[in-house]
């Protein structure tokens, strides 16, 4: 040993005055010292072992989270209708340089020349529904007719066979079809009133509910200047002159699920505060979701909270989970990509009254305002939101926990903008029976519609 | 051998702490049993030397005479510090966060190691020719 043969460092230990450990333990020591070295560094080479394969899984598991992006990449084909009738003139009046364009103007001009410069779309198409078939017209014309070159104006068609003209386009099923108009919906055959919302369903059969497509509605108010012609006519009241009114008009976004929630959110203008909005079919499939354990260090307000235990199964960032001492309360976080989804549906406030937590068997609660926005989570830079779970009784055996948000039928804002008399228009923006033109369009869709997402954890029982 | 190891650590932790903590998936897939194994070797290494080295093969320092109780008494703490030094190194650098299940974690394999050690003891002390009736 070197320790005892090189005379030099045995001199040294000889002396060493300080210790008073004899001189035998104190060779004990040195070699026991050595011995120490040589395990600690075995150690690290495992431990980089360990390192080298978690980095070696981790891609694995990436491509699993990223996999929306591929099919969500596929550009769009966009057509945009513009429902060019005698009522929709007011929308489009003719600005001097001392008028302020329209809301409706300032929007609706943003919104298709998002479209035709959106890396996101491939083809916009632009079109005026003018008569039984839409017109095809090129950009610049339709942008002129929106600044108020509105002399083609037809007396337009019933809303019913708008909607059936325009999803009967070729090719209507694969692209994302952009209806704007005020969806004041009279029916000449009075008799017919009484039943809108049959109408509405029956126009959206053979496109909508047979090919499965989604719809977004987007309710918008704008200055109006010109004749309103209103659904319920009274005698010398057949058109309302509005010099400074404010009128209710629609964005309809009719096509594919992922195409609809990509336009929405890509090319559309972000929704301002006054905007209303509805979707119905969208889906989204694949919401990556992760339960926030070893991603952030112990103490962290985003950590499990003391009580029962819960841990990734496999140490790794997994969907499987063990739960120990479910019965002093398992209260763990979960983050969510929602930036998908669109903006109405992000809402916490939204999320925390309409998300649904469940494990059958168990008893599981999303504890209340818990769903928050994240922001500047270094931890957790792929993920948009996070909620709190608190789990409070799991069965032996185990059990999924699913968290979903239920797939909203006709949202609230529809009842208050909708009237029975549009003759009059108010100070608050009304549309005739608007109730069930949204009721007739909820109605296109099965009775039952599957979770907008799902994410699922396995639970095992590790008492 | 992992899955021995594991029941090991959780009963032993078990008994000083009632809790888990949200990195147990990665004490169960790796920690527990790394920390195991060093342990084991360190206490067995640690035996050896002691009983083989220094007491039986090399005359030089079989003279040194360091087979009093209070020796292996000393090699035992040396053993119980290693125990230690090896759950902390192993946890954190199996990225496990500081908290009081891995205290409790150091604390346990300080315990493992001197039951180790004492075992090996038991059972290799009777080849040693100067320790033979250490440490009774």
């Amino acid at each position: 040993m070197p320790l005892t043969t090189d005379p030099r460092r045995r001199a040294a230990i000889l002396s060493a005055p300080s210790s008073g450990w004899p001189l035998r333990l104190r060779h004990l020591l040195y070699g026991a010292v050595l011995l120490t070295a040589a395990s600690c560094g075995g150690e690290t080479t495992a431990t980089e072992k360990a390192a080298a394969t978690e980095e070696a899984t981790a891609p694995a598991a990436a491509p699993a989270a990223k996999s929306t992006a591929p099919a969500a990449a596929t550009p769009l084909n966009v057509s945009m209708f513009l429902e060019l009738s005698g009522g929709m003139k007011g929308f489009m009046p003719v600005n001097t340089p001392a008028t302020r364009p329209t809301e409706f103007q300032e929007r609706v001009s943003q919104l298709a020349s998002r479209t035709r410069s959106s890396p996101a779309v491939n083809d916009a198409q632009f079109l005026l529904a003018l008569k039984e078939t839409p017109t095809a017209t090129d950009y610049n014309h339709f942008r002129s007719v929106v600044q108020g070159d509105t002399h083609e104006a037809a007396l337009g068609t019933e809303l019913p066979s708008m909607l059936e003209n325009i999803l009967a386009q070729p090719n209507a099923a694969g692209r994302v079809n952009v209806i704007v108009s005020d969806f004041v919906y009279g029916p000449e055959n009075k008799a017919m009133s009484g039943q809108m919302p049959v109408l509405i369903t029956d126009a959206l059969a053979t496109s909508v509910s047979k090919k499965q497509l989604a719809v977004a509605v987007l309710g918008e108010t704008s200055a109006f200047r010109g004749s309103f012609h209103p659904a319920v006519k009274k005698k010398g009241r057949e058109k309302v002159t509005l010099t400074n009114g404010k009128l209710p008009y629609y964005i309809w976004v009719v096509g594919p699920a992922a195409a609809v929630g990509r336009y929405v959110n890509e090319v559309m203008p972000a929704p301002g505060p006054q905007t209303q909005q509805a979707y119905f079919g969208l889906r989204f499939p694949k919401v990556p979701y992760a339960a926030v354990l070893t991603q952030v260090p112990p103490g962290s307000p985003l950590g499990p909270r003391q009580g029962g235990s819960v841990s990734f199964s496999q140490g790794s960032v997994s969907t499987s989970l063990d739960m120990a001492d479910v019965k002093d309360t398992v209260n763990f976080a979960v983050a969510l990509d929602l930036r998908q989804l669109p903006a109405a549906w992000r809402d916490p406030k939204f999320l925390s009254q309409n998300l649904q937590v469940a494990l059958p068997g168990g008893e599981v609660r999303l504890v209340k305002n818990s769903v928050q926005a994240l922001s500047g989570v270094a931890a957790l830079p792929n993920y948009s939101h996070v909620l709190r779970l608190r789990l409070t009784a799991l069965p032996k055996a185990g059990g999924r926990l699913s968290i979903s948000l239920p797939a909203p039928g006709v949202p609230a804002w529809v009842a208050q903008w909708s009237t029975d008399d549009d003759n009059q228009p108010g100070p608050t923006p009304r549309t005739y029976r608007l109730t069930e033109i949204m009721t007739g369009l909820r109605d296109a869709f099965p009775p039952q519609l599957p979770p907008v997402f799902t994410a699922a954890f396995t639970l095992s029982n590790d008492d | 051998m992992q899955q021995f190891f594991n029941s090991l650590y959780t009963f032993f932790v078990g008994l000083l702490y009632d809790r888990k903590t949200p990195f147990f998936g990665q004490y169960k897939a790796g920690i527990f049993n790394d920390t195991g194994f060093y342990t084991l070797l360190t206490a067995l290494g640690l035996v050896l030397v002691f009983y083989y080295l220094f007491n039986h093969l090399a005359p030089r320092l079989t003279h040194l005479g360091l087979y009093r109780p209070l020796h292996w008494l000393l090699v035992l703490l040396l053993v119980a510090g290693l125990g230690a030094l090896i759950a902390w190194r192993v946890s954190t650098g199996q990225q496990a966060g500081a908290d009081a299940y891995m205290r409790y974690f150091i604390v346990a394999n300080t315990l493992v190691a001197v039951l180790w050690y004492v075992l090996f003891s038991l059972a290799l002390k009777w080849g040693s020719h100067h320790a033979r009736r250490t440490p009774f």
